[in-house]
Order: structure tokens, then C-alpha cells, then sequence
């Protein structure tokens, strides 16, 4: 039914489909765009011509963000958000005063967000590179300033720690409530 | 004349149902589903390609419908959906209250007449 160049039509508008689902990881992508071919096959057969059957089919875009909405990020956008997290637990190193509990509150509120957005998985991730890079800058501070940077109280010390700790776990909880929540919920119609 | 935004929502909030409904007789593709609530329903559900498949991959996620690829005599492969148990569960309290939902809409329709 579908020559070389109604098959060129429909992997032109599947590219842009799989284009369009930049977050997503390949493997769900894969997943996706073969459905969507098998749909597109149909469709033309049903119609009569590929022509016919893309004018029926909804832009890529809005394909693309209709998916979004139920797989969340892929490898790609993780590694950014993780690299936002810890670009922003640089600024709450306790040397930087009254900024950095500040900064570090805000962390706690992207890492979450970045869970609930994206999943327990990379909430976790995000948490988990940014409490490694603020304890890292920390201890680089000691070591290679110690005049300047006096080691802290154990007290201090502590708190530091629990607090660099914890990102991680608020960013896989929040996400892990999420999911138990709609898991959880009667189907809605 | 009718919003058809409000149609549109009264439409939305049964698709999830027509979807897992198609299912109860046995195991169907996409294509198939779109064409079987259209007949069905005379051409008021006419569900969209953008509608129609995140919805299935959610209802997958949540563990109603699990999915298996399967290629057909033509050697096309085909993604089958099949209602798990917890899904045939969830379907039926979601159409006893739907019954419930319709019921109490038309008595308060009856009254206002």
C-alpha cells in the first residue's frame, strides 16, 4: 500500500514526533514512535493515502507533550537538573553565612520539585550530586585554606552533615509520595 | 449553543473509562480501540491519537492494562493492551459509581424541567 516515499512521509513525521519528545529516554521513545507507526500504517490504509492520514494526526508537539506528562525526564534532562542542584548547593556552604541557609531551603524545595516533576529517581539523583558537591567544596575549603576556614564544632559538623544527607532522601521521598498518591487513587473519570 | 470547551471536559473525564471498557472482551491495539468507541458511541467519541495512547501508557503505569507486542500475519507488529485483574477491579467500581454519577445528574436534570 505505502511506496518508498509514503514510507519517507511517515518517518519524516515520526522524526519530528521522536524530536519533540527530547526528555524522554531513548528506550520509551523507541516504545513510542513504533505505536505510532503501526497507527500511522493503519490510518493511510483506512484513508486511503499517507497524505490523508497526516493531515488526521495531531502536530508533534502536542503528541510530545502529552507523553511528557506520564514518563516524566529521561537521561538527558536528569543530568541538567542534577548539574542545576548542584550549581546551587555550591552557594550553601556554611562560610557564606545567612545566603547559605537560605540557598540551602531552596535546595530542599528544587530537589523536591525536580522529584515530583521528573520522579523519585532523579529527585534522588539531584539530592544525592548536590549534597556530594557541597560536602566536597567544604572539605576543599578546609584543606587548602585551613587559616581561613577553621574546622567546626562537632555540633556544627553534624548539622552540616544531616543537612547534606537528607537532600537526597527529600528527593526520592517526594517523588515516592507522588507516586503512592496517585497509585493510590480510584479511577477517575 | 454549547461551550464546546465543557463538552470537551465532559468528554475527558470518560475517556479513561470507554478505554478500559473496550478491553473487557479481550486483548485490542490502539487503532482498534479509536475505531471501536467511535462505532460504538456513533461518532461521539472520536479520540485523538494524542488522547488516546498516553492514556493507555498511564493506565499501564498505574497496572490496569499491561501491553505486549505481537506481529500479526502480515509480519506488522502490533501493540496488544489487556486488562490485568487490579484493572478489571478498578473498572468495575469506577462504572458502579459512574452509574451513580449518572443517575443523580438526571434526577436533578428531571427536577429542573
Amino acid at each position: 500500500m505505502t511506496g518508498p516515499s509514503a514510507d519517507a512521509q511517515i518517518e519524516a513525521y515520526l522524526g519530528r514526533v521522536r524530536k519533540a519528545m527530547l526528555g524522554l529516554s531513548s528506550g520509551t521513545k523507541d516504545g513510542i514512535i513504533g505505536e505510532l507507526r503501526e497507527h500511522l500504517t493503519e490510518l493511510a490504509r483506512e484513508n486511503g493515502s499517507v497524505e490523508a492520514a497526516l493531515q488526521q494526526m495531531e502536530q508533534p508537539s502536542k503528541l510530545a507533550r502529552g507523553f511528557a506528562d506520564v514518563y516524566g525526564y529521561g537521561p538527558g534532562f536528569a543530568a541538567v537538573l542534577a548539574a542545576g542542584g548542584t550549581v546551587l548547593s555550591l552557594l550553601t556552604v556554611p562560610s557564606l553565612g545567612g545566603l547559605s541557609v537560605l540557598v540551602l531551603l531552596l535546595l530542599y524545595a528544587y530537589c523536591v520539585l525536580v522529584s515530583l516533576y521528573g520522579g523519585k529517581k532523579i529527585g534522588g539523583l539531584c539530592g544525592l550530586s548536590a549534597g556530594i558537591a557541597r560536602a566536597a567544596l567544604v572539605a576543599a575549603q578546609w584543606y587548602m585554606q585551613p587559616g581561613v576556614f577553621a574546622v567546626p564544632e562537632t555540633g556544627a559538623l553534624v548539622l552540616f552533615a544531616l543537612g547534606s544527607a537528607l537532600l537526597p532522601v527529600a528527593g526520592v521521598l517526594a517523588g515516592e509520595a507522588k507516586q503512592r498518591y496517585i497509585k493510590g487513587r480510584p479511577l477517575e473519570f | 449553543m454549547l461551550n464546546p470547551e465543557w463538552t470537551a471536559e465532559l468528554k475527558k473525564g470518560s475517556i479513561q473509562l470507554c478505554i478500559m471498557a473496550t478491553l473487557l472482551k479481550g486483548r485490542k491495539y490502539g487503532f482498534q480501540m479509536i475505531k471501536e468507541i467511535r462505532d460504538l458511541s456513533k461518532g461521539y467519541f472520536d479520540l485523538k491519537e494524542g488522547t488516546l495512547y498516553p492514556a493507555l501508557h498511564r493506565l499501564e503505569q498505574r497496572g490496569y492494562l499491561r501491553s505486549e507486542w505481537v506481529t500479526d500475519e502480515g509480519g506488522t507488529p502490533k501493540k496488544y493492551y489487556v486488562l490485568t485483574d487490579e484493572g478489571r477491579k478498578a473498572l468495575a467500581a469506577a462504572r458502579a459509581e459512574w452509574d451513580r454519577l449518572t443517575r443523580a445528574v438526571r434526577i436533578v436534570l428531571e427536577a429542573g424541567r
